[in-house]
């Protein structure tokens, strides 16, 4: 039942007109879902129309350990939040939100990025290794 | 104030008196008059998306059964939907049925929750207790369930955890049904109550066309005229019971709370239905085995909490952790209303307009 189907990729340059197209045909937008793969991030942006799903899949390579990505909050008002947030977790840049909190939603570090691969294994490493003291 | 068209800022929370949890609405002011707000969550962040890098898959039901602890039963069961999506795996009939119980039972507590801390942010003291003394009941059929009151981690992939007698589906049937009487007797105040309607009619307002800009959830978009519910999808056993999504077209703060007492209304027929067919059936199976490590692949599940459609996205590699999971509570989807219905109001209103959102911070804080 829950199987993601209706799914399309496009590229940076279609983000905008592409979600313009769904808006205007009473697409409601659900939520953008920010996956770090490593080399590249992978962008989910989900709409709602009539209980079924469509997904726009985007797939930005990282410059330099850092990806923009133009915002669709001037589009879908409601897309600002989650933005905001992807940027405070992810360390992702988003061009033109409506509302930039400017890393001040989660309060995080710029650098920090706490949900990229890279800094997670580095704190599980980091906890193991306090562990193996504490039991020494 | 009252010095013309001057200008002030004003920090609503994090600690406010209506609102006991960390969110926090910078509002701009003119005299009363409500003219820019920004909301400001964040304080609490527990970052849990993140422990699936080091919970497995089976660890994680219980990490997001405490994602929100008044739908906790939803956050489990929308996992363990859009992992035995994957998996395809099919649950037991009987399963289904006590899902339904469960998670519709959570949907009345939660609804009578919030109907007492909304009369009680307009000075309705014995109202919010009488609320949340009806409320009692429902705990206690959670409890006599589940083996507990709120957080009742039932919910698991392939199933349920636990089975009801026959007994405490009569039990429970006759403790619903005294739910909806009580409910039944106070609800000429909020539907007719001068004060209440004072304080509520015609405030906040969010049309059809704002519901939609604003990707609003639940409640709130089924009193601006939407009418949507993620369990017509028919996850669960929502396909075979009989039930109506209660709608209203006014938009407002007072629309937004008889869909809240209409549901719970709603919420009684589908637990009594739940009980009937559980008392019915044969007793058998209630979950099905399921791996931990299951096959890689991604599923999209939603299911429709009492503040809203709660959207779970899940990647999974093959192993027993999962690669990705990512949760769209509806608070997160309403909170941005605000920006449309805070605007214009008077700073009086705001607390109730903030409420009629049915605001749950922990939800966002995930």
């Amino acid at each position: 039942m829950f199987e993601m189907t209706n799914v399309k990729d496009i590229t940076v340059d279609e983000l905008r007109p592409e979600v313009q197209k769904l808006f205007d045909a009473k697409y409601r937008f659900l939520i953008i879902t920010c996956i770090d793969l490593g080399d590249q991030f992978e962008f989910l942006y989900q709409f709602d129309m009539d209980l079924v799903e469509t997904t726009l899949r985007l797939k930005v390579a990282k410059v330099n350990d850092k990806a923009t990505v133009p915002s669709i909050s001037l589009i879908c008002i409601s897309a600002l939040l989650i933005e905001n947030e992807i940027q405070d977790l992810f360390g992702v840049v988003f061009a033109d939100i409506l509302i930039d909190y400017k890393n001040m939603l989660l309060k995080t570090d710029p650098d920090s990025a706490p949900y990229r691969v890279a800094n997670l294994i580095v704190q599980n490493v980091k906890s193991e290794k306090s562990n193996e003291g504490g039991q020494a | 104030m009252g010095t013309g068209n001057k200008r002030i800022q004003m920090p609503f929370g994090p600690q406010h008196p209506v609102l006991p949890e960390p969110v926090q609405l910078r509002l701009v002011l003119e005299d009363e008059i409500v003219k820019e707000v920004v909301p400001n969550l964040g304080y609490v962040h527990r970052g849990l998306e993140n422990l699936v890098m080091k919970k497995d898959i089976n660890q994680m039901i219980y990490v997001a059964e405490r994602i929100c602890g008044i739908c906790s039963f939803q956050h489990g069961m929308a996992l363990s939907l859009a992992l035995e999506s994957i998996a395809k795996t099919e649950v037991p009939k009987r399963a289904d049925y006590l899902r339904v119980m469960w998670g519709e039972l959570h949907r009345i507590h939660s609804h009578l929750l919030w109907l007492g801390l909304s009369v009680e942010s307009m000075g309705f003291e014995s109202l919010f207790m009488q609320c949340w003394k009806i409320r009692e009941k429902i705990i206690d059929v959670m409890e006599a369930t589940s083996g507990a009151r709120v957080i009742i981690s039932t919910s698991v992939p392939g199933g349920v955890r636990r089975d009801i007698t026959d007994e405490q589906a009569q039990w429970g049937r006759k403790l619903v049904r005294e739910v909806e009487q009580e409910v039944r007797e106070i609800e000429k105040v909020f539907f007719n109550d001068y004060t209440v309607k004072a304080r509520t009619v015609g405030i906040g307002v969010l049309t059809k066309d704002d519901a939609f800009n604003y990707a609003i959830a639940g409640p709130m978009l089924r009193a601006s005229g939407i009418k949507q519910d993620c369990r017509q999808m028919g996850y669960a056993a929502y396909d075979e019971l009989e039930w109506d999504i209660p709608v209203s077209n006014d938009g407002d703060c007072y629309a937004r709370m008889i869909v809240r007492v209409m549901e719970i209304y709603e919420s009684v027929k589908l637990v009594q239905q739940a009980f009937d067919k559980l008392e019915n059936s044969e007793k058998g199976e209630i979950n099905v085995k399921f791996k931990a490590n299951v096959i890689a692949g991604e599923a999209f599940a939603r299911v429709e909490q009492p503040r809203g459609e709660c959207l779970y996205y899940v990647k999974t590699n093959g192993t027993k952790h999962m690669e990705r999971m990512h949760v769209r509570t509806p608070t997160f989807a309403n909170v941005p209303s605000l920006l449309k219905m805070l605007p214009g109001s008077e700073l009086a209103d705001v607390p109730v307009i903030l409420l009629s959102i049915d605001p749950c911070i922990s939800c966002c804080e995930r």
